[in-house]
Parts: structure tokens; C-alpha cells; sequence
């Protein structure tokens, strides 16, 4: 593929994740609202946002790196998803995985963390330090079992590339890594309902004590570009679970394509892609669904019982799961 | 001329004295003064001879040839004694005359003592002996009691003492004679020889001889009068009795050695090292100055009695034994009898109000020349003596007798190097101002007078005022010649190794000149030793060569910042920066082993120059010479019949370079060294001189350790840490590596202080690279010496852009910073890419590092070191966004609305590694491709490039794609923010924030910096518990208490002193068998 062509297929597959995003937040958003009772917002609420942040003027701001802390964000928020292969076997959805294997994403997400909390941190309100004094601890916990599982991998699959790791997952939901080891499954789960934020580990962006964290200080346009990369962002990390431990989503496999090659002879190319996007959509939407279960069922942590739990029991599973991976 | 004369004149000038007195003090000086310039040069004369190849000189007397008559023999060691001695006497008169503590007594005694000392070293005739033995005892009770009563009570127990032992040797020679038939000393030997004093007899009549010359020279524990002696005597006295008395009686004890039959020599050479270990464990706890050097000593002469008798032991022809005895005895010689006058001039300094005669200069070198000399360290003849006399006891696989000695070696390092680190630095006292340029300094609310405000000319004035410490200085000259002739003698006197010393001693002559001046100076030898050092090297050498020159140079360059003097800072660090480029080039053990200890000491040296940098560099000084003593150990095993095995060498040579790395255990010199040390001065230390031990660690598994057991090449050795029967060895150098990078990476994240902040973020670094070194194969080396690089890359940069930073608001604590992003952008600039580096996230250059350790420690089978690296790495994030954060971002305090971006010296060293780490980021194949080769050369190549792709059996990198990705997302959002809304928003003032409709009320209470991480605290502060530190400080503890217990034997009582000396007398003779 040319170096053009390889930017467009870029910006299609960013454009139907960000919607995805939109639309993932927006149904979660009104799912939570159910479950506590209220009607809720509509689905379509972060696209009313983004659009109304956008449109506002953006009259004051704290400083370079302030203005430059969104900029960041939202930088690696598409990052994070173009270096992650979103569906196996198209090259339209291969995206820049080229560029590094599993590590170079585990690490690119720290950018846009790290840019944000430092344009946070010129607004010079005490809030958006707390924030991220709050959410780097809790990082720096979480982290642990999900690298434990996400080694447990790299073991059994003898590799870091994250296309390998999906292409052995292929052939049905055995050789799914849930299936082959779900103590690493476990332990990662567990990280990420820490990554996403929900209860119990909430208390980073804390609404109440001070309101909404890190972006305190931010506004209008600004703020739409935070917005904008929380969906691309959540976007990018659900598919690398998906991709991790649930068999990820190829345009040449899978439930939903051997079901259409039975129906027609031969599967074509764009509607291989299709099912894979679509096949992605399902896993994901379930994979988001227990975060979202878990944050409603639950109460908050502090952040130093976050980190203490984190560091245990998580932990202890994440490395059972990588004694099992290397029996 | 017939040195008969010299007695003549010694003691025909004595009598005369009050003749002369009666003529006036002057004329009375003046021939006394002569009379002693004679002898130094008439002895000064026989030793250019003698070494010009004249044969032994014998003197016979009253016409007759010996035995029948008494005889003097000159050989080349005696002429070198006597001569030393001689120019000691004659600085030690001129002291005594310049601070007119010459009496009339004072001068006749002082003549009798060197004619004593002058015939002990010369006479072969054991009675004759003896008469020199009493004229220069008691000359030297005289002395003693001069300075008043309670030296009187010193001089009467020395009395005693030499009472004792003068019966002794009496009764010994009667009944040599009568066994013997003679009481010329070489026929005595002979006769033993032929077995005359094999019997009861002839055992026992030895053994008083050997211990009654034995009490003169001091043996633990009979030794306390002498103790009292030192102690008590004027400082000019316990000059000589301290080197030229102790040498020349240590001399005649050489003579009548072989008399001793085997046995008896092993109990003497016990005891002398007996005495070296307890007198200078006994040391430590010792406040006064004179008896702590008295302790100093008795312990050296210890040390020279015990390599006698192992020499001798060895069978080593004279030119080796002298090489080892020599070099220890003269090296003492000249360095107490310095240190005894430095002594005397310090206290009348005291005296007169100054602030310390030390604090200048020249003095401080002079003393440092004399303390680092009786440390053994390079390139004084001790160094290279201990080293001979080390690899006499590991070719006999004496352990435990190295053990003893090594450890009290550490204790003399341990009060000797406190004694000159007090000296030479001005007391911190709470509430002094001290400037830099004139500012107002003031560090962490406490801050100490700048001990180098004088201006040089004052100081040489003040100098030439009490020209006794000019004379001072020729003991010192004195060594440094006998260190070129011992380094010539070792073979070692080459521009390579001798490079460091010339320029230190270049630098110190040059001491006078301004300040900047030794910075330009500094900068353009170190560049043109790069420059040199560049195609004389390849692979791992080069690559760490430039690390070390062009790194160092660097360093240097942001040193000229300030403006002030400095001169111990240039020196040390121009020293030290040369000694690591010798390093690289060293080939043999003995060159590679010096450049290392220079290193090491010079960068214990450069800690020192920090205002507070006291404790942090005694600390370091003990693990530098520890870590030095197991590696002498190794490097002296190298061609010896010993076989260690190679489990064993491999430690030893491992806990050496991970003291210096500062590894967990090992560590606890380092975070207090790096943020005491002058701020620029850290720098090095971090970011350059750290990495010696990684490439040493290297260079010896690759080139020295297998040569040990006679393998052609390394592949065996290294096969066997990688894979092979040690590789459980480099697992646990594994552990050790990553839990060092744990541990002080979640200390790091605690840290109020930016230097300590710092300081454990380079320990939890090198943590990394020593995990990536223990996997032994070309994926973990590669790492390895990438991640060194990179270290010093983003470590410079953190370091001087700290030192702008602290140089601008005068303060070290984090919280009280705040918002200066905005006087200091570039700085913050470098801060910004520095962190990113450090944190590893795509896409500069640290993140390839992170890529490579962990990468390879799954493809090397380690996944548990590597969760724990990359846990640590996260952790990490936390101290690297408090540091920035709470530096430049949040709120701009009051104090530092008027500061300026750091000055030019440090922005652009700092603008230079901000270009470079971006090169290495877009292009990483630039270091890559040279990393990976040169260590290709040594183990089959695990990973290659593909394009630009660096490809391993697991993964992929590449980091030029990866930036090109990170370039055009970030230019994206970017781009539409400044086209789109950016434009038109204003910045807002100070304090405009949503604050509950309210306004902060002041800075201080807004800028959230301090215990930042409260919560973290909370869940693992119990990490925190400083083992370590409490371990060593437990040892140390242990040490001293024990170091008490023993001083109360010394109770000061004259009579309990001689009972000492009787007990001593019945266990020795027990221990050698002679009622056997």
C-alpha cells in the first residue's frame, strides 16, 4: 500500500472507531442511567457535546503547555489506536502496526496521560494535580496485572506482535486466550476496569471533591478535544483486549463469516471487512459491558485501598496466570 | 666522603651548642641547621651513587676489617632510609627553629637523635647497635618531656618501656656472644647458619633479641606508652619519633631478621599485622588528633613488619622486598612526619582565631598528598607496594591474613579520610550567607561560608608568612617523585596512566589563576583526550569511551556556570574524566586497577567539594576502597598458581562494580553523595563517571576474568553466565538489578528534595542496565549499553537543568518551586524531553530502551524480572510528573518573579543532548548499529534489522516509523487547534482559575507539591524501611563499639603499660615455641 493509501485507510478506520466511541458512550451512559432509575441521556448525547464545545469560543488559556495538554491527549488517544491492528487479515484496518509490537502500545498510552497532566498542571488549579497524583498511583498499581497477563501471552504465544497473538487465537473460541488462560484473563479484567476508570475506581476524576480532575480547568474546544479522544481512546483499548484475550476480529474467520460462506460461496473482500468491524463492534460493546456492570454495582475506593487490592489479589491471579502459561 | 664524619660532626655540634648558645641563638641555630643540611646531604649523596650503580658501601673503623672491628655497610635500602630520614630531620629542625620551640636542650637532643638514627641505620654490630639504640632513646625521653607536664609523664612511661626492652637486648646480645663468638651482626647470621642457635639457648637468646627490638617498634598491645608519646609530644617530635626514629630502628630490626628461624618470623609478621588491624580499629574512635595519628603509626609500622616477614617468607629476591618494604616504610615516612607538622601548624592557626590553616588552597593538597599516600592509593609507592604485597598473599591463598589486612586498611581509610575531609573543609555553620557571584545562597535553610573566598595571593602571602609550611611541602614533593620512580619501577610510568595525575598536578600548580581559566582547561584536555581516546579504541571501548571524555567534556563545559574558583573541583573532575579515559586503554591488570582506583577516589574527591558533601563522601570513600580490595584481589590472582574458582572471582568481581554502580545493598554511599555534591558536579558523577562500572563488569567478563583460567577466548565464560553452570549467578545479578530499580524508583517517588529525587532515579536506572547485563547474550548487552547511553543522555539533562534551576531560586525542595515554566522555558524544554526519555514513552529514544530490556528478558526466559521492570518503570511516573510539575507547572511563587533563565554555560550543553537524544529517537539505527556489532564481536547476534525495523525472535521496533506516527497525530490536533479557536484566547493572570467563585489566597497554599503522593505513601510507604542504610549502620556501629571496648586497655598508667609489655613478652614467646 502506498504511503497515501496508508493514510486514508488510517483515517477511515479512526472515523469509524471515533464514532463507535461516541456511540458506545452515549449507550453506556443511558444503560447506567437505567439501572439507577433514571430515563437518561439520549445515545447520541457526546455527539450534542462535542459539537456545542466546539462551536463555543475558547476566550482564556494558562499557558503553552496548557493549550498543548489536549493537543497531547487527543495525539495519544489516535496513536494509541493506529499502532494497534484493529482487524486481522485487512489491510485496511492493519492501521500502523508496523511500527512496533505490543510493547510500543502499552507504552504510547503514557503519552497522551503524561501531556495532559502537564497542560493540566500549568492551569495551576490544586485540583488537577491532586488528579493525577490520584490516577498515576492508581496507574502505577493496575499496571502490574495486566502486565503479568499480557506476559503470560507473550509466553504462550512465544511472541509480542499483536497480529500473531490474534492469528493464533483464530479457529474458534477454544484458542481464545479466555478459554486457554483465564486466570490471565482474569487479572487483566481487573486492570482494566482500573484503566476505565469506573467504580470502584473512581476516585481520579472524583466529581464531587474536585470536580472532574486533571481537566478541571478546561473549556470549549479544549475540552471537545478531551472528549473527542476519550471515545478514540476507549475505542483503542477495547480493541486490544478484544485483540489480547477474546480472539480479536478478522476479515477472513469467524463466527460471522463462516456463517455468510455457508449462505454464499464466496465471502468478498468488503464484506469480510464488514463482518470483522462488526464482529469487533459485538466483542467490544460486551467487553465495555462489565466495566459498566461492575462500576454500578459498586462503591468507591480510596486510592490507597485501590492500590493495595490492586497489588493483590490481581496480582497473585496475573501471576498465577503466567505460571500456567509457562507449564 | 666517609659518612664516619657525619657522626662526628652530629655530636661535636651537640656538645658545642652551649657553647654557642653563650655567642648568641642565631649563630647556635645556624650550625645546628648545618649540621643537619650536611647530613641530609652526605646521605643524599651515597644514595645518587648508589644508584647510579656503585657498589655497597662498606665502612670499617679503627683500621680493622670486620668482625674484629665495628662496621657500617650502606646498601641501597639503607641509603634510602637514611637518607628520607635525614630530610626529615632537616624540615623537622627548621620547624622546631621557626616556631622557636628550640631551646638550647631541645637542639643538643635533637642532634643526639640523629646521630642515633643515623647509626642504627648503618652499624652491622649488634652492641654498637645498642649504644645507637640508647642514644636515641634517650634523646628522644628528652624531647618528649619537654613540652611540659604531662609530656613529661609520656616521656618517663616511654622510659620505661625503653628500659624493658634496652635489658632485653642486652641479655639477648650477651648470649649471642657467647653462642656466637661475635657480635657482628652477619656473622651471627652466619653462625646460624650453621645451626649454633638451633638449641634452647640459641632459640631463647634470639627470640629477646627480636623482642626487645620488637617493643621499640611499637606492637599492639604493648604499645600504649607509645600511644601516651605520640600523644603528648610536641607535634615536631612525633614527627620524627613517627618516621625517622620508627624508620631507623624498623632498619636494625631488619638486620638481626635472619637470625630468626622460621616460626619466629611468622609470630613477628602475625603481630605486625595484628598491629596494623587493631591500632587502626582502635583509631577510629580516637578524637585526638596526635594519638590518632599516633594509632595511624603504630599501625603502619605493623603493616612494614608483617610485609617483612611475608617477603621474606616469600623468598623474594631484594629488589622485589624493598620494592614492597620500601614502598610502604617510605611512604609513611614522609607522609606521617607531614601530617604530625601539619598538626602542630593547624593548632596554632587555631590558636591566632583564623578559620583553620587547612581551609586554602595548597595546604589542602599537601594534606590530601599525605592522607591519600598512607590510604595505598595510586600513584603513591604504598599503592603499588600493596599491591605486590596483596598478590604475595593471594598467590599463597592467605584469605584470611588478606581479610585482616584489608579490613584494617578500612579503618585507617575510614578516620584517616575524616580526619582530612574536617580539615580541609570550612565547618557548616547554621545561618552563615554564602555566595556564588554574590548572591545570597542558601540551600535547604542552611548553608555554610564559601571556604574558598580568599584570594590566591592572600593565600600564598599567608604561606610564605609561616614559611614552615612551605616546608611542609617537600615531604609532599618527596612523594610524588618516589611515586614516579615506583610507577617506573612497576612498569606504569606511561602517558596513558600517568595522565590524570599530571593534569591534577598541573592544575594545583596553576591554582592561581581565575576560576574559568581551570574550566577552559579542564574542557579542552578532556575534548582532546576524546579527540585522542576515538581511533585508538573500538567497539564496547569506544562506544563507552565517548561516553566517559565527550560526555565528560560536556559536563566540564556546564561546570563554567560559576564563576568562582573551584579548584578542587576542576582538579578532581579533569582527574577523574582523564583516569576513565585510561581506563579504556589500560591493558594489564595493574594499569587497568589504578585508572579504576583514580576514578573511583577522584570521584569520592569531587562529592567532597559540596558544602555538605562531608558525611556522603566519607561514606563513599569506604565503598570505593571496599569495592577496590576485592577487585585488587581478582586482578592480583591473574597469572598466580591460586585457583579461585571461577564462581567466587565472578562475585568478587561483581560486588566491586556494583559498588560503584550502587547497586541494592551497595547503594547507600550514592543518594547522599549525588545531592550533596556541587550541582554540576552530580552531573558527572550520574551520568558519566556511574557508568565505569557497567563497562567494567563488561570488559572484564569479556577480556580479564577468562584469561584467569586460561581460556583464548570468552565464549566459554560467557556461555557459561548465559546458559551454562553459573547462569544461576547471573539470574541473582538479575534480581539484584531489578529489585534495585524497584526499590529506589518507589523511594525516588517520595522525595521532597530534587537532588535526592534525582539521585535514586540514576540508582533505580542503573538497576535497569544491570538486569539487562546479567542476561549475558548479545539482546541483553546491546540493551545494556544502549540504556547507558540513553542514562546519560537524559541524566545530563536532568542534572544541568537542575542546576540552572536551583542556581536561580537557591533552593532544593520541590514545593518550594513552582511555575517556572515560564522564566524558564528552555529548561523546562530539556526537563520535558529528559522525563520523556527517562519514562520511555514513545517516541523518543527511551522508550527503544524499555523495548530492548524487556523484550530480551522474555526471549532470555526471565517474565518475573521483567513485570518487576516494567512495574518499576510505571512507578517511575510518578516521580518524573511530582518533578516536573511541581518545578515549572502549577503556582509561580513570590521569590521567583524576578529569575532569568539559567545561564548560558548550562543551556547549551543541555540544548546539545536534547539534539542528540532527538537524533537517536528518529533514527535509532545510528547507536544501534555500533552497539550491536561491537558486542557481536563477542556472542552470536539474537537480534538484526530488517529495513529500519529491529526485529527480535518475539517482537519489532521501529522508531523511525514511530515518531513519523507520533509527528502526524500530534500535528493533526495541533494544526486545527491553532486554525480553529486557538488563536483568539488570551492568557489568563496568575490565580484565574474556577476556585469556587473565590481567589487562591496565596501560592502556597494552591501549588499542590508536598508529599504529593500521600495516598501512595499510605499503601507502600512501608518500602520505605531503609535496610540498607541500617545494616551499614549497624556495622558500623558494631566497628566503633568494638573500637571502645579495646581502647580501655590503654589506661595511661605507666605501670600497667610495662605490665603489658611483660605479658606480651611470655605470649609471644609462647606463640613461638621457645620454652618448646
Amino acid at each position: 500500500m502506498t504511503i497515501l493509501g496508508q493514510l486514508g485507510a488510517a483515517a477511515l478506520s479512526v472515523f469509524i472507531f471515533i464514532n463507535y466511541g461516541f456511540l458506545l458512550a452515549g449507550s453506556m451512559a443511558r444503560i447506567r442511567a437505567r439501572v439507577q432509575g433514571r430515563i437518561g441521556q439520549p445515545v447520541y448525547q457526546p455527539y450534542i457535546d462535542i459539537l456545542k464545545n466546539n462551536a463555543r469560543r475558547t476566550a482564556v488559556h494558562h499557558g503553552v503547555m496548557f493549550f498543548l495538554g489536549p493537543v497531547f491527549r487527543l495525539a495519544g488517544g489516535l496513536g494509541t489506536f493506529l499502532f494497534i491492528p484493529a482487524i486481522l487479515n485487512s489491510p485496511l484496518f492493519a492501521n500502523f502496526s508496523f511500527s512496533g509490537d505490543l510493547l510500543l502500545v502499552m507504552y504510547f498510552i503514557f503519552f497522551g496521560q503524561l501531556g495532559m497532566a502537564l497542560g493540566a498542571g500549568q492551569s495551576g488549579h490544586p485540583y488537577s494535580p491532586i488528579g493525577v497524583s490520584r490516577g498515576l498511583a492508581q496507574m502505577s498499581a493496575f499496571e502490574l496485572p495486566f502486565i503479568l497477563s499480557v506476559l503470560a501471552l507473550a509466553i504462550k504465544h512465544n511472541s509480542l506482535s499483536i497480529t500473531a497473538i490474534v492469528q493464533a487465537q483464530q479457529g474458534g473460541i477454544a484458542n481464545w486466550t479466555v478459554i486457554t488462560n483465564p486466570l490471565a484473563v482474569i487479572a487483566a479484567i481487573i486492570a482494566f476496569l482500573g484503566m476505565s476508570m469506573h467504580n470502584p475506581f473512581s476516585v481520579v476524576i472524583a466529581p464531587q471533591e474536585i470536580p472532574i480532575g486533571p481537566p478541571t480547568e478546561y473549556q470549549s474546544g479544549l475540552l471537545g478535544m478531551l472528549q473527542t479522544n476519550r471515545s478514540i481512546f476507549n475505542a483503542a483499548k477495547l480493541v486490544l483486549y478484544v485483540n489480547l484475550f477474546f480472539g480479536g476480529a478478522s476479515a477472513t474467520d469467524g463466527v460471522l463469516y463462516t456463517l455468510s460462506a455457508s449462505v454464499l460461496h464466496s465471502v468478498p473482500v468488503w464484506l469480510g471487512v464488514t463482518l470483522g468491524v462488526v464482529t469487533m463492534v459485538i466483542k467490544t460493546f460486551l467487553l465495555y459491558f462489565i466495566t459498566v456492570f461492575v462500576g454500578v454495582s459498586f462503591p468507591r475506593f480510596r486510592t490507597d485501598q485501590s492500590i493495595r487490592f490492586f497489588l493483590f489479589v490481581p496480582t497473585l491471579i496475573g501471576l498465577a496466570g503466567l505460571i500456567l502459561a509457562r507449564l | 666522603m666517609n659518612p664516619l664524619i657525619i657522626l662526628a660532626v652530629l655530636m661535636g655540634t651537640a656538645f658545642t651548642m652551649p657553647l654557642l648558645e653563650k655567642v648568641g641563638v642565631k649563630p647556635a641555630r645556624l650550625f645546628f641547621m648545618a649540621a643537619l643540611a650536611l647530613l641530609f646531604v652526605i646521605s643524599g649523596g651515597i644514595l645518587v651513587n648508589l644508584l647510579n650503580g656503585a657498589p655497597d658501601l662498606e665502612v670499617v673503623t679503627a683500621g680493622f676489617q670486620a668482625p674484629f672491628s665495628i662496621n657500617f655497610r650502606i646498601g641501597l635500602a639503607e641509603a634510602a632510609v637514611w637518607s628520607a630520614a635525614a630530610l626529615v630531620l632537616l624540615i623537622g629542625g627548621s620547624y622546631m627553629v621557626h616556631r622557636e620551640e628550640d631551646g638550647m636542650y631541645d637542639r643538643m637532643l635533637y642532634l643526639i637523635l640523629a646521630l642515633g638514627v643515623t647509626g642504627l641505620i648503618l652499624t652491622r654490630d649488634l652492641f654498637n647497635l645498642f649504644v645507637f639504640l640508647e642514644i636515641s632513646s634517650i634523646a628522644v625521653y628528652g624531647l618528649i618531656g619537654r613540652g611540659g607536664e604531662r609530656s613529661l609523664q609520656a616521656g618517663f612511661k616511654y622510659m620505661i618501656a625503653g628500659g624493658i626492652s634496652s635489658i632485653l637486648f642486652l641479655i639477648g646480645t650477651v648470649f649471642l656472644y657467647r653462642l656466637t663468638g661475635t657480635l657482628n651482626i652477619d656473622g651471627m647470621a652466619a653462625a646460624a647458619g650453621s645451626g649454633i642457635l638451633a638449641g634452647t639457648v640459641g632459640a631463647s637468646a634470639v627470640f629477646i633479641l627480636a623482642i626487645s627490638m620488637l617493643i621499640e617498634l611499637k606492637p599492639f598491645p604493648a604499645n600504649g606508652w607509645a600511644l601516651d608519646a605520640y600523644q603528648e609530644a610536641p607535634s615536631g617530635i612525633g614527627a620524627l619519633l613517627s618516621s625517622a626514629q620508627a624508620s631507623a630502628v624498623f632498619i636494625a630490626f631488619t638486620k638481626i631478621s635472619p637470625l630468626f628461624g622460621d616460626r619466629l618470623a611468622a609470630v613477628l609478621g602475625g603481630i605486625g599485622l595484628l598491629t596494623f588491624f587493631f591500632a587502626n580499629l582502635m583509631g577510629m574512635r580516637q578524637k585526638d588528633e596526635k594519638r590518632m595519628f599516633g594509632y595511624s603509626s603504630t599501625g603502619q609500622i605493623g603493616l612494614v613488619i608483617f610485609a617483612w616477614f611475608t617477603v621474606q617468607g616469600a623468598g623474594l629476591p631484594d629488589t622485589a622486598a624493598w620494592f614492597i618494604v620500601g614502598g610502604l616504610l617510605l611512604t609513611h615516612l614522609f607522609a606521617k612526619a607531614g601530617l604530625f607538622w601539619f598538626s602542630g601548624l593547624s593548632d596554632k592557626d587555631k590558636g591566632e582565631g583564623g578559620k583553620g590553616f587547612l581551609h586554602k588552597v595548597l595546604p589542602s593538597a599537601l594534606a590530601g598528598i599525605f592522607v591519600i599516600s598512607l590510604l595505598a592509593l595510586p600513584p603513591f609507592p604504598s599503592f603499588f607496594a600493596k599491591m605486590e604485597l596483596v598478590k604475595l598473599l593471594v598467590t599463597g591463598g592467605s584469605w584470611w591474613i588478606l581479610t585482616v589486612l584489608f579490613l584494617g586498611s578500612l579503618f585507617e581509610a575510614a578516620y584517616m579520610f575524616a580526619w582530612l575531609v574536617k580539615k580541609t573543609k570550612a565547618e557548616c555553620a547554621d545561618g552563615g550567607a554564602d555566595t556564588i557571584n554574590g548572591d545570597s545562597l542558601v540551600v535547604g535553610n542552611r548553608a555554610g561560608p564559601d571556604i574558598l573566598t580568599d584570594s590566591p595571593a592572600v593565600e600564598v602571602a599567608s604561606m610564605l608568612k609561616s614559611s614552615t609550611s612551605l616546608w611542609v611541602a617537600i615531604p609532599a614533593l618527596a612523594l610524588v617523585g618516589l611515586s614516579a620512580a615506583w610507577a617506573y619501577m612497576a612498569g606504569v610510568f606511561n602517558v596513558i596512566a600517568m595522565a590524570p595525575f599530571a593534569a591534577a598536578l598541573l592544575m594545583l600548580i596553576l591554582s592561581f589563576l581565575p576560576g574559568r581559566f581551570h574550566g577552559f582547561l579542564a574542557v579542552i584536555v578532556s575534548a582532546a583526550a576524546a579527540w585522542w581516546i576515538w581511533p585508538r579504541t573500538e567497539g564496547i571501548d569506544r562506544i563507552f569511551g565517548m561516553v566517559f571524555l565527550a560526555g565528560g567534556s560536556l559536563n566540564l563545559f556546564a561546570g563554567l556556570y560559576r564563576k568562582d574558583r573551584r579548584p578542587g573541583f576542576w582538579v578532581f573532575s579533569l582527574m577523574t574524566v582523564l583516569s576513565l579515559g585510561a581506563l579504556v586503554l589500560a591493558r594489564t591488570p595493574l594499569e587497568i586497577f589504578m585508572a579504576w582506583e583514580v576514578m573511583s577516589v577522584g570521584a569520592v574527591l569531587i562529592t567532597l567539594q559540596g558544602k555538605r558533601a562531608a558525611g556522603p563522601a566519607r561514606t563513599g570513600m569506604l565503598f570505593a576502597l571496599g569495592g577496590g580490595y576485592f577487585l585488587m584481589t581478582v586482578l592480583m590472582s591473574i597469572g598466580t598458581a591460586t585457583i579461585l574458582s571461577p564462581a567466587v572471582v565472578a562475585i568478587l568481581v561483581v560486588i566491586a562494580f556494583l559498588s560503584k554502580s550502587g547497586a541494592l545493598g551497595l547503594h547507600v554511599w550514592v543518594p547522599g553523595s549525588y545531592a550533596e555534591a556541587d550541582d554540576d558536579a552530580t552531573s558527572l558523577l550520574s551520568s558519566v563517571i556511574s557508568k565505569a562500572g557497567i563497562w567494567a563488569m563488561m570488559i572484564f567478563s569479556i577480556r580479564i576474568l577468562p584469561g584467569i583460567y586460561g581460556l583464548d577466548g570468552p565464549e566459554l565464560w560467557l556461555q557459561a553466565f548465559n546458559s551454562g553452570s553459573f547462569s544461576f549467578l547471573s539470574g541473582i545479578l538479575g534480581w539484584i538489578g531489578v529489585l534495585t530499580a524497584l526499590v529506589a524508583t518507589i523511594i525516588a517517588v517520595f522525595q521532597e528534595d530534587i537532588k535526592y529525587t534525582l539521585a535514586w532515579s540514576s540508582i533505580s536506572q542503573l538497576g535497569y542496565i544491570i538486569l539487562a547485563f546479567s542476561l549475558f547474550d548479545h539482546f541483553g548487552w546491546t540493551t545494556a549499553i544502549y540504556l547507558s547511553i540513553n542514562h546519560f543522555l537524559f541524566k545530563a539533562m536532568l542534572f544541568l537543568a537542575i542546576t540552572g534551576v536551583i542556581y536561580r531560586v537557591k533552593t532544593r525542595l520541590m514545593y518550594k518551586m513552582g511555575g517556572l515554566i515560564a522564566p524558564m522555558p528552555i529548561t523546562f524544554i530539556t526537563v520535558l524531553i529528559a522525563i520523556i526519555a527517562l519514562a520511555g514513552v514513545p517516541p523518543l529514544s527511551g522508550f527503544g530502551g524499555k523495548w530492548l530490556v524487556y523484550s530480551a528478558l522474555i526471549q532470555g526466559g526471565r517474565p518475573i524480572q521483567a513485570a518487576l521492570a516494567m512495574f518499576s518503570s510505571g512507578i517511575a511516573f510518578l516521580y518524573l510528573f511530582r518533578l516536573i510539575h511541581s518545578i515549572f507547572l502549577g503556582q509561580r511563587k513570590d521569590d521567583s518573579l524576578g529569575i532569568k533563565e539559567a545561564p548560558f554555560w548550562l543551556i547549551l550543553p543541555q540544548i546539545l543532548l536534547i539534539a542528540s537524544i532527538m537524533l537517536i529517537s528518529a533514527f535509532p539505527t545510528v547507536i544501534l548499529k555500533p552497539i550491536m556489532a561491537a558486542v557481536a564481536e563477542w556472542m552470536p547476534a539474537a537480534i538484526g534489522f530488517e529495513g529500519s525495523t529491529l526485529m527480535s525472535a518475539i517482537g519489532y521496533w521501529n522508531g523511525s516509523w514511530v515518531m513519523y506516527v507520533t509527528m502526524g497525530v500530534f500535528m493533526i490536533p495541533l494544526v486545527s487547534l491553532l486554525i480553529g479557536t486557538g488563536r483568539k484566547t488570551r492568557k489568563v493572570k496568575q490565580f484565574n482559575i474556577v476556585f469556587a467563585a473565590e481567589r487562591p489566597h496565596r501560592p502556597e497554599t494552591t501549588h499542590y507539591a508536598h508529599n504529593f503522593f500521600a495516598p501512595y505513601r499510605k499503601a507502600l510507604g512501608s518500602l520505605m524501611n531503609p535496610v540498607g542504610r541500617k545494616f551499614w549502620e549497624g556495622s558500623a556501629g558494631g566497628v566503633t563499639a568494638v573500637s571502645s571496648a579495646f581502647r580501655r586497655i590503654y589506661t595511661g598508667n605507666g605501670q600497667t603499660y610495662a605490665l603489658h609489655i611483660v605479658l606480651f613478652t611470655i605470649a609471644v614467646a609462647l606463640f613461638a615455641g621457645v620454652f618448646a
